[in-house]
């Protein structure tokens, strides 16, 4: 069996060359400080034309090592790179931060490189020296080397070598295969003893090769039970493109092209083994047992006077359920000052209300604490915001969690709650978190069910209705409802704006400054009600006009909030929700004015109804009537449609544009 | 019941009573009515004691009560205290207060964060900075927070500024400064700051000067303003001598200071180049008889072998590094690097200089003709030739030899001379007549009102530089995305066969190529056309302001000239061809004209922006010249179907 195992791994590796080009075969056997003149010509044909830098090699790998019983994680990185221009000198700063603290010792353990330079067909090579070599504690717990390397110029090529020790063994520094310059090519090797199990996640859509093979963990003295075997898993990939940041994404780790790792157990003879999470089941027991999470199960018996007093306060709208006064009272007593699903250190359900703040585990933690003393049915729910990427059911990883909301049952219905965003509403959730996985804690049998984004329905609508006045002005209302988004950001001007900035700026956006129209008396209601949707009601003016033709544009100048600007598209276009937009408008025609030509009614479909755009006008005796809708009925379109959605949104842009032509009857 | 020993009670009766006159102070009921309108910060009260002892010693102690009353100035509730080997931080405190001023919580200093102070250039510093973010759920609240530092190095005295930030009210701003009387000071005051004298104790022979403010209102947020710094009242404390690392000396006139600063960069053979150096420079220049090719070469050199790298150490930064060291790393900071031009100047006899200067706020602030007062952030290299000065920024790798960018342009430093010699010198100005922005755009309309067009533009000196930072410091990619979002009325305009030109000199040009397909641009309903013939700038709308408190600018000085030539389908006729449009003001002119040459339609536009700050009292004429050039900008021509 040994043999044939062998025979295999023979056989990948000669498969593995056979598909290897000369250049590739090259950079794999690339050494660190060995440099020739032609290593400064690149074949940059297969990924992105003119890149300010070239990343030609990235090679690391992580190991371990064993000494009088203390393993070692030892980490090294290999980076060659050409500086292609002015602009790419930026790249030829590094920076390396390790993490310390008291129990776990990390170093930077090695540290080399060098700037070539081609001069007259000859390798000048330059050495970094401790001046080009800076150390500061960045932080609390981080220590960061910052490496500018001497003598680069338009042309040069950087080599850095570095290794860090740390003692933590938990931690598997994960790898990026695809970063902010394009990479020819990109190595990691990961080595691990047997006693140490973990799990390895990959992500992105560059096509990388990967192997694994075995080895053995050398030491010098042999302990009796330990397991030494290792295993050796390999990526690698050849001219990747560079990463791209663009709008409409909700998280770009969602698409870089990356490894990395989770510790699951330890196995030491002669030391009790050490268990990490490597399912639901685990992560929600070890999420309970822990204080900074599972706080909320404590006795807290101070806590019920509190309770009592929300729930019975005779202030409160009396139509509330037990469970919305106290959802009201935590949203609008606690500052949230960042996300985590772990509530900060030190921080006690007690200390979280004296110091009224603290983060969205402590504030949605507390929450659940007061509905459990209210004696309702309620449970946290862990997930990953959108820009934080998303998460995977056969992946359980604490790390990646960094949102906690509540559900409850209430009146037998299930609510979701979150209420450390101040203007967020009883049962609604925020869009961000509509990320697909979210996992309801229970003990011993957490469930895990899908956030859909389809799920989250942005609808709104506006209403414009114009009467022609005695003196052939146009008077009417202006009525919007916003949609959940809208309505939490409107709420969020109406409170830190003053009255008349805020009625002004928003006449200033429905008429475009277009002199002829005027908004005034703007009203908002439902402003405290974040349940429902904010209205705005307006008064609408346009001054007469006495002209042969009046030109109008029934959107009077509204646009569409698409905008694109790339040519090309790498990634999928992500709106994170559904959209759901319909605009109306009743105009009537003013005396003596009869209709010369109205826009075409016309639907536009891109692409099996995923995006619908209608627009509708009919005409009556002295009356228009127009209806627009423009839906989204999908979270998500490929880069591969791109150009066919920029393209209806041209058409749609043209409608927006369209106007009517009134004309003096004779 | 809790026993207390009776010599405690008067202690604790004391603290109450104390306690209690601080929550009767901080209540925010207590703040004037007078002092809300547009205020969304008070100062409560803001006390400033300064007392210099030496030349190298000055303590500094303030202590500031501010109520926040709502969201809009949460990000006020971040308290920061900077501080480095030369402005240490003695003490710090900070409490927060709720509405009615009772006391929420004190903060002790392990709460804080300490971490490195990053100015965002440099790659290393030795400043550090300690924060805490006090923000609270519930408005308005109010924080009381007190700093101390032992300041070693004068060049480190606080500037005072009255306004600080927009929407902040002051109820009392109380500012003392005490001084030796061997140890002179003198206070140069701007945009009007309360001029006072000193009092001279007797005994102490110890100077006092004192400053009180009560009930300064707010200052609104207002479009089209300079900078806050440029028109807030302004108080500099400029000592009698200043010592930086060993270098000491008078420094309250121009030439004084740049006798200190002389020593302090050409000390120590700073500027001797090593021979190898000296070499290369030799062979560079040894076919080149004439001095300006010689200087540019020069500076190419530099640009070719050098970049910016910040690295901020030792005597607050203000020592350069030397030109070997340069030389060995091929970086350095701004000092560095002009001293590293300097110094390649003069292996070929060129006198060179540095010039210290405030860089980036534009306008730039006034400077005393004779008073110093530290306002400088960048230093840049001036060479004499020709009688005239020429200017090089040394940062960077790409600029055209000779050529100031707006960071540093139009505006006045302080030259450096080797033998101890300088003065306020002030650097290149380039007006509307240099910065020109021309375009001419040619194209043909298709019957759906799709344009297809060939854009020419060319761009000369400030009006370049956005031009300039696309070409150098963007990929061809990124360079379109932005572009694309350049052309505001283009929507979803598309640019293809996009190509550069740059042409070098002391007014670089920037010339542009490239094919636009803009769909559906002219806007077609049933037999009516609506066109807008100016496709690339349009002037902004200027809101009426009754009221308005802030001088006014709009931008630096720059001439917009936009020619458009489009062909339209035979089909349809021009309703009505309007009239020349002509205006002229002292904040500038504008004309614009259409013609019909044939089935061509032509149109000329040309802005010229004078770039002049202007007070608040000519805002009138400024919104109607704005919103005249506004209307006509949005002009649409009516076309109809033959």
């Amino acid at each position: 069996m040994r043999k044939y195992k062998f025979l295999l791994f023979f056989l990948v590796i000669c498969y593995g060359n056979y598909l290897f080009g000369q250049e590739q075969t090259e950079l794999i056997k690339t050494k660190f400080g060995k440099i020739k003149p032609e290593d400064f010509n690149l074949n940059l044909t297969t990924i992105d034309s003119n890149p300010n830098a070239v990343i030609i090699i990235s090679k690391g790998q992580t190991y371990t090592t064993l000494h009088d019983r203390v393993v070692k994680l030892i980490y090294t990185r290999f980076e060659r790179i050409k500086i292609m221009n002015k602009e790419g000198i930026k790249a030829a700063v590094f920076e390396i931060p390790v993490y310390f603290n008291k129990s776990r010792t990390g170093r930077l353990s090695k540290l080399k490189g060098y700037t070539y330079n081609l001069i007259n067909n000859k390798v000048q090579t330059t050495e970094i020296k401790a001046d080009n070599i800076f150390e500061e504690q960045t932080s609390k717990n981080y220590r960061t080397t910052k490496v500018s390397f001497p003598n680069v110029t338009e042309g040069s090529i950087v080599e850095l070598f570095y290794e860090t020790t740390s003692s933590y063994v938990y931690d598997i520094e994960p790898w990026s295969f695809q970063t902010a310059y394009p990479t020819l090519f990109s190595q990691y090797t990961v080595e691990i003893p047997m006693f140490i199990q973990f799990a390895t996640f990959l992500s992105g859509t560059i096509n990388l090769k990967s192997s694994i093979d075995y080895g053995n963990l050398s030491m010098p003295v042999v302990i009796p039970g330990l397991d030494t075997r290792t295993s050796i898993k390999k990526w690698e990939g050849f001219n990747i493109p560079a990463l791209k940041i663009e709008p409409f994404i909700s998280s770009v780790k969602n698409y870089q092209s990356k490894v990395s790792f989770q510790v699951s157990s330890f196995h030491f003879p002669g030391q009790p083994d050490e268990l990490y999470n490597t399912t639901w089941e685990e992560v929600s027991k070890s999420l309970l047992d822990d204080e900074r999470f599972g706080l909320f199960k404590n006795a807290n018996n101070w806590l019920e006077p509190i309770v009592e007093k929300v729930i019975s306060d005779p202030t409160t709208n009396k139509e509330f359920s037990a469970a919305e006064k106290i959802f009201n009272f935590v949203r609008d007593h606690f500052l949230c000052d960042g996300n985590g699903i772990f509530t900060k250190p030190y921080s006690s359900l007690k200390n979280i209300f004296e110091s009224k703040k603290g983060n969205v585990a402590d504030i949605n933690l507390t929450l659940l604490a007061m509905l459990l003393k209210a004696k309702y049915t309620a449970f946290p729910i862990v997930l990953s915001t959108t820009n934080n990427g998303v998460i995977f059911q056969q992946q359980p990883n604490l790390e990646r969690l960094n949102y906690v909301i509540v559900v409850v049952v209430d009146n037998d219905k299930y609510k979701f709650l979150d209420a450390s965003q101040p203007f967020n509403g009883y049962g609604l959730l925020p869009a961000y978190c509509y990320n697909g996985q979210a996992i309801i804690i229970k003990k011993d049998e957490p469930l895990q069910f899908e956030l859909n984004p389809q799920n989250n329905v942005q609808k709104s609508n506006v209403y414009i209705s114009l009467l022609v006045d005695k003196e052939q002005n146009w008077v009417g209302s202006y009525t919007k409802n916003f949609n959940q988004e809208e309505s939490a950001a409107v709420r969020q001007e109406i409170k830190s704006k003053s009255n008349a900035v805020f009625q002004q700026e928003l006449a200033r956006q429905i008429t475009k400054d277009n002199s002829a129209i005027t908004i005034k008396n703007i009203k908002c209601n439902q402003i405290e009600v974040y349940e429902k949707p904010l209205e705005l009601d307006a008064e609408m003016e346009i001054k007469k006009d006495s002209a042969a033709e009046i030109y109008i544009n029934p959107l009077f100048g509204q646009d569409l909030n698409y905008q694109f600007n790339a040519t090309k598209r790498q990634n999928p276009i992500e709106f994170g929700g559904l959209l759901d937009y319909t605009y109306e408008l009743d105009l009537d025609i003013p005396h003596g004015y009869e209709i010369e030509d109205i826009p075409e009614n016309q639907k536009i479909i891109f692409d099996n109804n995923q995006m619908v755009f209608l627009y509708k006008i009919v005409e009556e005796p002295n009356h228009l009537a127009l209806e627009v809708k423009l839906q989204v009925n999908t979270p998500i379109i490929l880069a591969s449609r791109y150009s066919e959605l920029l393209d209806f949104l041209a058409l749609v842009n043209k409608k927006y544009k369209e106007f009517i032509v009134l004309k003096k009857n004779n | 019941m809790i026993f207390i020993p009776k010599k405690y009670t008067i202690i604790l009766l004391f603290f109450c009573l104390n306690f209690h006159l601080l929550a009767q102070n901080l209540a925010s009921n207590l703040i004037p009515d007078s002092l809300l309108k547009n205020a969304h910060l008070v100062i409560r009260e803001k006390n400033m004691v300064l007392n210099i002892e030496s030349v190298s010693k000055a303590t500094y102690s303030l202590k500031t009560i501010f109520t926040i009353l709502d969201a809009s100035e949460n990000n006020r509730s971040l308290l920061t205290c900077n501080y480095s080997p030369d402005y240490v931080l003695k003490d710090f405190k900070a409490s927060v207060y709720d509405a009615q001023g009772k006391l929420i919580k004190k903060f002790n200093s392990s709460e804080w964060i300490d971490r490195v102070a990053n100015d965002g250039v440099s790659i290393f510093n030795d400043d550090r900075v300690k924060l805490i973010d006090l923000e609270q759920k519930k408005y308005p609240y109010t924080i009381v927070f007190e700093e101390k530092y032992l300041i070693k190095n004068l060049l480190y005295l606080p500037r005072i500024q009255l306004y600080s930030n927009y929407k902040e009210a002051i109820e009392h701003f109380s500012l003392s400064i005490d001084y030796p009387d061997d140890f002179p000071i003198i206070f140069e005051y701007q945009n009007g700051f309360l001029e006072a004298s000193s009092t001279i104790n007797s005994k102490t022979n110890q100077h006092h000067v004192e400053w009180n403010f009560h009930h300064l209102k707010a200052l609104p947020v207002e479009p089209f303003t300079p900078n806050l710094t440029y028109y807030s009242p302004l108080l500099f404390i400029i000592p009698s001598q200043l010592k930086v690392g060993s270098y000491q000396g008078p420094a309250q006139t121009w030439q004084e200071f740049a006798q200190l600063f002389s020593k302090i960069y050409f000390d120590h053979n700073q500027l001797n180049p090593p021979s190898k150096l000296v070499q290369e420079i030799q062979k560079l220049v040894e076919n080149e008889s004439d001095t300006l090719q010689i200087i540019k070469k020069i500076y190419k050199y530099l640009q070719h072998n050098t970049h910016y790298i910040s690295v901020q150490l030792g005597a607050g930064g203000f020592i350069p590094f030397s030109t070997n060291y340069v030389y060995k790393n091929k970086y350095g900071d701004c000092k560095a690097l002009s001293n590293f031009m300097v110094a390649l100047l003069k292996t070929q006899g060129i006198k060179g200089f540095p010039i210290i200067i405030e860089a980036g706020i534009t306008p730039a602030l006034t400077l005393n003709a004779t008073l110093t007062g530290n306002l400088f952030n960048h230093v840049i290299t001036g060479v004499i030739y020709n009688q005239d000065t020429l200017f090089f920024e040394c940062t960077s790798q790409t600029l055209s030899p000779g050529y100031l960018s707006d960071f540093t342009a139009n505006r006045r430093g302080l030259m450096i001379d080797e033998n101890g010699q300088g003065g306020l010198i002030a650097t290149k100005s380039y007006t509307e007549n240099e910065n020109v922005y021309y375009n001419y755009l040619n194209g043909q309309m298709t019957n759906d009102g799709t344009i297809k067009a060939n854009l020419f533009s060319k761009s000369s000196a400030l009006a370049q530089d956005f031009d300039h930072n696309l070409y150098f410091s963007h990929a061809p990619d990124e360079r379109l995305n932005i572009m694309n979002k350049m052309f505001k009325y283009l929507k979803n305009a598309t640019i293809s066969n996009l190509s550069f030109n740059v042409v070098d000199s002391i007014f670089p040009i920037i010339e542009e190529n490239m094919d636009l397909n803009i769909p559906f641009y002219g806007n077609i309903t049933g037999k009516r056309l609506i066109l807008n013939m100016n496709m690339l700038n349009r002037q902004f709308n200027v809101p009426l302001d009754s009221a308005r408190i802030a001088p006014i600018y709009s931008g630096k000085a720059m001439t917009f000239i936009d020619s458009i030539v489009l062909s339209l389908p035979e089909n349809f006729s021009l309703n009505e061809l309007p009239t020349d449009f002509i205006l002229q003001s002292d904040l500038g002119s504008y004309e614009s004209r259409y013609k019909i040459i044939n089935n061509n339609l032509i149109y000329f536009r040309k802005y010229i922006r004078y770039g002049k700050v202007l007070p608040a009292s000519d805002f009138n004429s400024f919104r109607m010249f704005n919103n005249k050039i506004y209307q006509r900008d949005n002009f649409e021509l009516i076309f109809t179907k033959k």
